[in-house]
């Protein structure tokens, strides 16, 4: 339990560090792919974790890439819609017996098609979210959908790959 | 009230959830409408260290793009010296005295470009409408006459020289002040001719042709030049003399611009008394 909190907050501060360092000065496709990587901390927190302790973890990761990004606010806001959907689209998608201490909101976990149903809608909250509140206009409607849909791929491709990279290790070590 | 804790317990996340969303949307929204929360942006002692750890690491990779900046901004600065500036300013010196009215004001002027030996001669002066110049008026330099204004532009004008075979000029021998016509023969720049000064004139060698007022472009006494030779062709009343100028056209380059303020005035007249006569 302490290795997890460990775990968390190193996880926190690397994502916020990889966001705001690295990823915030990329510009891919003109402004059309908008490379977003803290989700994952959203996704890999413990399956058990209270839902008033995620939704305050969201709101402070997004305040923290706020900071960085002057953009105050806006990724808080998508950070505590994200928060929220994900104990409801938890509790869509449990298991019938409900889920295990044991189990981690991984790709190697819980399977491939739950962690797709989880990853791709959450991160689609997420995007449709602070793409549609950063333009909220109606102007380049269209546009802002389709960088929603170009981002959410590239982000989905970064957690993906996490998956990949780190948890099979620990999986096989096992 | 147990109701109401019943109430809390089963929404409580979705309360925090609606909660922390007005709190997100209210900073935001008046992040975007007035100044930035400097409480939380980059300003902050944290967030600026790891910036400036950042920027450390990446300066090296902009050096092409700093050193075109830095190059452009150099040539901005370089379009701001001095030299590279036209002086504009309207140089006009006037003299203020109750019991005398000034008549002629006088800007000063370079010659940046002047032609010698061609039959029509021009000299280009660095001063224009914005300057005060107008057409006709007079030019001469320090050492005499020059000519007079036939074209301006907003900061440049050019002036018909003596040089020119379409120069005319009234001048008069100061010593006798008999008068007659400066005119160019269009062979030597250094010198000119003076027509219709009858022969009975007591002219010599020597003497000092000066300027006259009569066409209102030139004050009287203005140096023209020094006779040089004088002829008496035959059968003809009038002398025929050959002046040396006191310009050298191949060196000007100062020379004031002539402002006659009575020149209105004194061709207005003129013209009302021909029109009179013809009555």
């Amino acid at each position: 339990m302490r290795g997890d909190i460990v775990r968390i907050f190193f996880r926190f501060f690397f994502l916020i560090l990889l966001q705001t360092v690295v990823m915030n000065n990329l510009g891919i496709a003109s402004g059309l792919i908008v490379p977003l990587v803290y989700p994952l901390f959203i996704l890999m927190l413990p399956l058990l974790t209270p839902g008033w302790v995620v939704l305050l973890l969201s709101c402070v990761l997004g305040l923290c890439i706020d900071a960085f990004s002057n953009t105050l606010g806006l990724h808080a806001s998508a950070c505590v819609v994200m928060a929220y959907f994900r104990g409801v689209i938890l509790k869509g998608i449990s298991p019938r017996e409900g889920y295990d201490i044991t189990q981690k909101p991984t790709l190697q976990s819980m399977g491939s098609n739950w962690f797709m149903t989880y990853s791709v809608s959450l991160v689609l909250i997420h995007h449709v979210w602070i793409f549609n509140l950063e333009n909220f206009q109606f102007d380049f409607l269209f546009r802002t959908q389709f960088r929603v849909i170009l981002s959410s791929m590239f982000t989905l491709g970064m957690v993906y790959l996490s998956q990949y990279l780190l948890y099979q290790v620990s999986e096989r070590r096992r | 009230m147990k109701n109401f804790f019943a109430f809390l317990s089963k929404y409580h996340k979705e309360l925090l959830a609606i909660a922390l969303q007005v709190l997100c949307l209210t900073i935001f929204f008046i992040n975007n409408s007035f100044q930035r929360l400097t409480i939380i942006s980059s300003s902050n002692a944290v967030v600026g260290s790891v910036y400036a750890e950042k920027n450390d690491l990446t300066k090296y990779f902009n050096l092409l793009e700093q050193n075109n900046k830095l190059a452009a901004e150099n040539a901005m600065l370089r379009a701001r010296v001095k030299e590279a500036y036209f002086l504009s300013t309207r140089k006009n010196f006037y003299r203020h005295d109750s019991t005398q009215i000034q008549q002629y004001s006088f800007y000063s002027a370079r010659a940046i470009n002047a032609t010698t030996n061609l039959q029509s001669n021009f000299i280009t002066l660095n001063k224009g409408v914005m300057q005060g110049v107008r057409k006709d008026m007079g030019v001469i330099s320090p050492s005499g006459l020059v000519g007079v204004v036939v074209n301006v532009s907003n900061n440049y004008s050019t002036v018909l020289p003596i040089i020119n075979n379409r120069f005319t000029a009234s001048v008069e021998i100061k010593r006798t002040k008999n008068f007659g016509l400066l005119k160019w023969d269009g062979v030597n720049s250094r010198y000119a001719r003076i027509e219709d000064i009858a022969n009975h004139a007591r002219i010599v060698k020597g003497d000092t042709v000066i300027t006259r007022a009569s066409s209102a472009i030139y004050p009287t006494g203005i140096m023209v030049g020094v006779i040089d030779e004088i002829e008496q062709p035959e059968g003809s009343n009038y002398l025929d003399l050959k002046i040396r100028l006191s310009v050298d056209f191949s060196k000007i380059s100062t020379v004031y611009v002539i402002n006659n303020l009575m020149k209105q005035e004194q061709l207005q007249l003129e013209k009302e008394t021909i029109i009179e006569e013809q009555r």
